[in-house]
């Protein structure tokens, strides 16, 4: 047999590629400046060997690259709520709550926007399908991870381009959230929103190479649960996220039981919720002690730079071109919405720490999770706000639902199956109810909350 | 070609055998006294489940898992020098050359 050692040489030369990534973000100022990740630079020099380019890439290797992203998304979302102990839904809601509510407004914004903008312009100009709306919220709040999960649900609905544009979307989508994240950072300073700035320290230069030369800058990168004697630790967490996928995988046959029109549901959803079952019963069983977090991380990390790599790689750059300037109508609306729920509706929405607790959504939203932490780490080095806290526990109610959870997963059936106005209502229902619910909690308001810190209070 | 979501199932499965392994490590003593290592434990299991005995296994998940060791080794072998200075010469043998003898 030698499929499968195929597949092995073909994933070598992606870490190669990945690797070719690191190197140039090493070397080049400009994707230091702009914190661009190695896997998408990797990604981006494997496009350009891949076939639509160069074209000197063996077609073994980018027939199994163009696997690899579907299936380490459901790794990515496994490990997400793996070695976290999940609060009780109180205190869920006091510390996260007013950041959920901001975050359901932006994330059910995206498909508001993005399909008022296909249903009014797009499908009329272009005639591109109803679906293409769905690409903003896919590549935006979600990202690549998520366009990889969605190829299947895309080439099920007949729309091919769909993933190829989700791709697209979200790395116009990370390098938006990482200039303009910046951008925005630097005029806040100046107009004084941030509480704990130190303008002076800036930002430490290992994070910009991303190499770390200073032992003392050094840190373990996972702890070790059980002994390697009798099992590898990392290996121990492997075999927990595999657990956990293959309860999603069980799920997924429930799931496509219900109704045909699921047929095409992608597993990662469901292997994310598996990750909390197994997190949920190893509590009793007192397992859960043995978790590490942060060896789920290297898996989760792992997997995403894999996946990254391998997505840009084998991006169908035809479908994209084909699409081209409905697509970037569609970016441009949801740029301007993104900026406008950080520049006008944080500090309306947030009572405490706005400014922190925005820039943070705003990365996340736009581009993925850890450049919204990296926005924090800028205007609040050592995390002394609650932010981090706050985003936490606000992660643990949104992304069951969007950026990859159900109503991603499940919305361009929605949109195929009831039509593109009764979506918009949908998605106009949702932002409603959470401006309401926001509103009763007094978070809310249309006077913005207080601007300007003082900067004495924790 | 083979299909990577059969491999990637294939693989799942295999890291339950492995976690199967480490829960009998945890629970019989004798285990424990042996330090069996609870991927043999879990391999064992696995032979059990295989087509040689219970044969419970479906066939694809088979043909994945006998591939496996071959391309892992590869792994294996390539990083056990990676992130190790190595020494001259001279050192090695002085330091390691009885040692090397007895072998």
């Amino acid at each position: 047999m030698t499929g499968l050692f195929s597949v092995f040489i073909s994933i070598c030369l992606l870490c190669i590629f990945l690797l070719a990534g690191k190197i140039l973000r090493v070397k080049i100022r400009l994707f230091q400046n702009i914190y661009l990740p190695s896997s998408i630079i990797g990604g981006f020099i494997g496009l350009l060997c891949g076939p639509f380019i160069l074209d000197i890439l063996p077609e073994t290797v980018t027939t199994t690259w163009q696997q690899i992203p579907g299936i380490l998304i459901n790794v990515v979302f496994a490990t997400l709520f793996l070695g976290v102990a999940i609060p009780g839904v109180r205190k869920l809601w006091s510390q996260g709550g007013s950041q959920l509510c901001f975050g359901m407004v932006i994330g059910s914004g995206q498909y508001f926007v993005g399909l008022l903008l296909t249903v009014l312009i797009l499908t009329p100009l272009f005639n591109v399908p109803h679906i293409f709306g769905t690409v903003l919220e896919i590549g935006f709040a979600g990202g690549h991870g998520t366009a990889a999960g969605m190829e299947e649900v895309f080439l099920n609905l007949g729309y091919p381009a769909g993933s190829a544009l989700g791709y697209m979307s979200a790395t116009v989508g990370i390098i938006v959230a990482v200039v303009g994240g910046i951008f925005y950072i630097n005029i806040a300073i100046r107009k004084g929103y941030c509480r704990n700035i130190d303008a002076s320290k800036g930002i430490p230069e290992f994070k910009k190479s991303g190499l770390i030369k200073n032992e003392s800058d050094r840190h373990p990168i996972a702890t070790a649960t059980v002994a390697s004697e009798s099992i590898e630790p990392l290996a121990f967490h492997l075999a927990i996220t595999a657990v956990a996928i293959l309860i999603g995988w069980a799920m997924l046959a429930g799931v496509k039981n219900i109704h045909p029109v699921l047929e095409g549901f992608p597993l990662f959803p469901l292997a994310m919720i598996g990750g909390m079952i197994v997190q949920v019963i190893s509590k009793p069983l007192k397992v859960d002690r043995y978790y590490d977090k942060r060896s789920f991380d290297r898996i989760l990390g792992v997997s995403l730079d894999l996946l990254v790599v391998a997505a840009i790689s084998s991006l169908k750059l035809d479908l994209f071109i084909a699409n081209f300037w409905p697509f970037m109508m569609l970016m441009a609306a949801g740029i301007a919405w993104v900026f406008f729920c950080l520049i006008w509706l944080a500090p309306r929405m947030l009572p405490v720490n706005w400014f922190e607790r925005g820039i943070t959504e705003y990365g996340m939203q736009t581009g993925v999770t850890a450049i919204g932490l990296l926005l924090l780490r800028l205007v609040d080095p050592e995390y002394k706000t609650d932010t981090a806290q706050a985003f936490g526990f606000k992660q643990m109610l949104y992304e069951p639902f969007f950026g990859g959870g159900f109503i991603t997963a499940t919305a361009p059936f929605i949109v195929i199956n009831m039509g593109i106005w009764w979506t918009i209502a949908l998605a106009l229902i949702v932002i409603t109810a959470f401006l309401i619910l926001s509103a009763l909690n007094g978070w809310l308001r249309f006077k913005p909350h207080t601007l300007y810190p003082s900067k004495s209070l924790p | 070609m083979a299909n990577l979501l059969s491999v990637f199932f294939s693989i799942c499965v295999l890291c339950v055998f492995l976690l199967a392994g480490k829960v009998l490590r945890v629970k019989v003593k004798l285990f424990q006294r042996i330090y069996l290592p609870a991927s043999i434990i879990g391999g064992f299991l696995g032979l059990v489940a295989g087509p040689f005995i219970l044969d419970l296994l479906p066939a694809e998940i088979m043909v994945t898992w006998q591939q496996i060791p071959g391309i892992l080794i590869n792994l294996v072998f390539a990083t056990l020098f990676l992130g190790v200075a190595i020494p001259g010469v001279r050192m090695l043998w002085k330091q390691g050359g009885s040692q090397l003898c007895t072998e």
